[in-house]
């Protein structure tokens, strides 16, 4: 090769790098929108791990999901806004609204937008079939708040940023099959501080 | 062509392999960082641990259920077979298998097996290795983890769970190939 100097090759080196390295990370989070399935405010994201999920997808879930166990056996659904579609925050009091899910069992976590469990004094991180107090019908409420609340409270403490996730283990055909229609909870904004 | 577009060809050519590179290696450095934490945890590969329960003190594995007590155990089947062994309680639980890339090669629940899980893995074409009337499970990759999660139904039996969580066993067999 005559005479490129080494500079020049630097330079496409440089930027091949930061083209690629970046194009990969914006691929990566499209495959998000594009895989995911909507209900409402949830959202959740098929997991696969046959060889037919493409491989920004599978980068995706390795991210976002790693450990997560497929929808043979576990489905999740995952929101970040109030039935306004604003985000979830901590300085913010909200009512989510349940009953109950065609599923062994079910949970409902909330995590910080760090993608961890939020401290709290009450130590207390989530509610499920088990531990959430409902109605003889079924329907249960939680109050998401970071004050304390009478019956089921789920602190949110100093949280940037709240990630609700719910968890369906061995979930019946008729919510496994119909992800984008099942009903799930509703969440309302309460006012914020 | 001109120089310039030389330049220009071979940037976009380097930065589509960059981009592949990156894409494809995700999933293992991702499974290799939880490898890593499951093998300094329990001393060693092909030994099981049981996890603290999970909360907002944890930060090893995004998203982690405060509900479940987990144990895992790195595998590394390149060399010999290991023998998985858990009693069930009578709540739910479950056993996976995760190849080096984090997908979900196997999973099992105590409602598809009774009292026990008793599974043995080898590596991909190594089935003949196995102990005579083992379940054998073949990987998709030497390396990889066993998560096994019991879950808390009850949370006044807690004490209960943990103990027979804390019974489940990662037990290499046979001698080990040079």
């Amino acid at each position: 090769m005559e005479g490129y100097p080494l500079r020049r090759w630097l330079a496409v080196v440089f930027s091949a790098v930061v083209l690629g390295v970046g194009s990969a990370a914006l691929a990566i989070f499209s495959a998000y929108r594009l895989s995911n399935v909507e209900n409402g405010i949830w959202r959740t994201i098929p997991v696969t791990s046959s060889p037919d999920a493409d491989i920004w997808t599978r980068a995706l879930i390795a991210i976002v999901g790693v450990l997560a166990l497929d929808r043979s056996e576990t489905v999740y659904f995952s929101a970040t806004t109030d039935g306004d579609r604003q985000p979830l925050s901590s300085r913010c009091d909200y009512r989510i609204e349940g009953g109950r899910f065609a599923t062994r069992w079910w949970s409902l976590t909330a995590y910080g937008g760090d993608g961890f469990l939020i401290p709290n004094s009450a130590e207390r991180y989530s509610f499920s079939a088990s531990t959430v107090d409902s109605g003889p019908d079924g329907r249960w409420t939680v109050t998401l708040s970071a004050e304390p609340q009478e019956g089921n409270w789920l602190p949110t403490g100093d949280a940037e940023g709240i990630d609700l996730l719910l968890r369906f283990y061995n979930p019946e055909p008729e919510l496994a099959d119909a992800l984008g229609t099942v009903e799930l909870p509703t969440v309302t904004n309460l006012g914020c501080r | 062509m001109s120089e310039r577009w030389r330049l220009v060809l071979a940037t976009l050519l380097l930065a589509a392999v960059v981009h592949l590179g990156v894409v494809l290696a995700v999933p293992y450095v991702v499974m290799g960082r939880i490898l890593d934490v499951a093998i300094a945890e329990a001393g060693g590969v092909n030994q099981a641990v049981a996890a603290p329960i999970q909360d907002a003190g944890e930060r090893t594995v995004i998203r982690p259920s405060p509900d479940i007590l987990y144990t895992a155990c790195a595998y590394d089947v390149s060399r010999q077979p290991l023998r998985v062994t858990a009693p069930l309680p009578d709540s739910y639980a479950s056993l996976a298998l995760f190849a080096g890339n984090t997908n979900v090669t196997y999973v099992v629940n105590d409602r598809e097996v009774g009292d026990e899980i008793d599974i043995t893995l080898v590596a991909p074409g190594a089935e003949a290795t196995a102990p005579e009337g083992a379940t054998v499970i073949e990987t998709a990759t030497d390396r990889g983890l066993v998560l096994i999660r019991f879950l808390i139904e009850d949370e006044s039996r807690l004490a209960e769970l943990d103990a027979v969580r804390r019974e489940a066993t990662c037990e290499p067999q046979g001698r080990p190939e040079p």
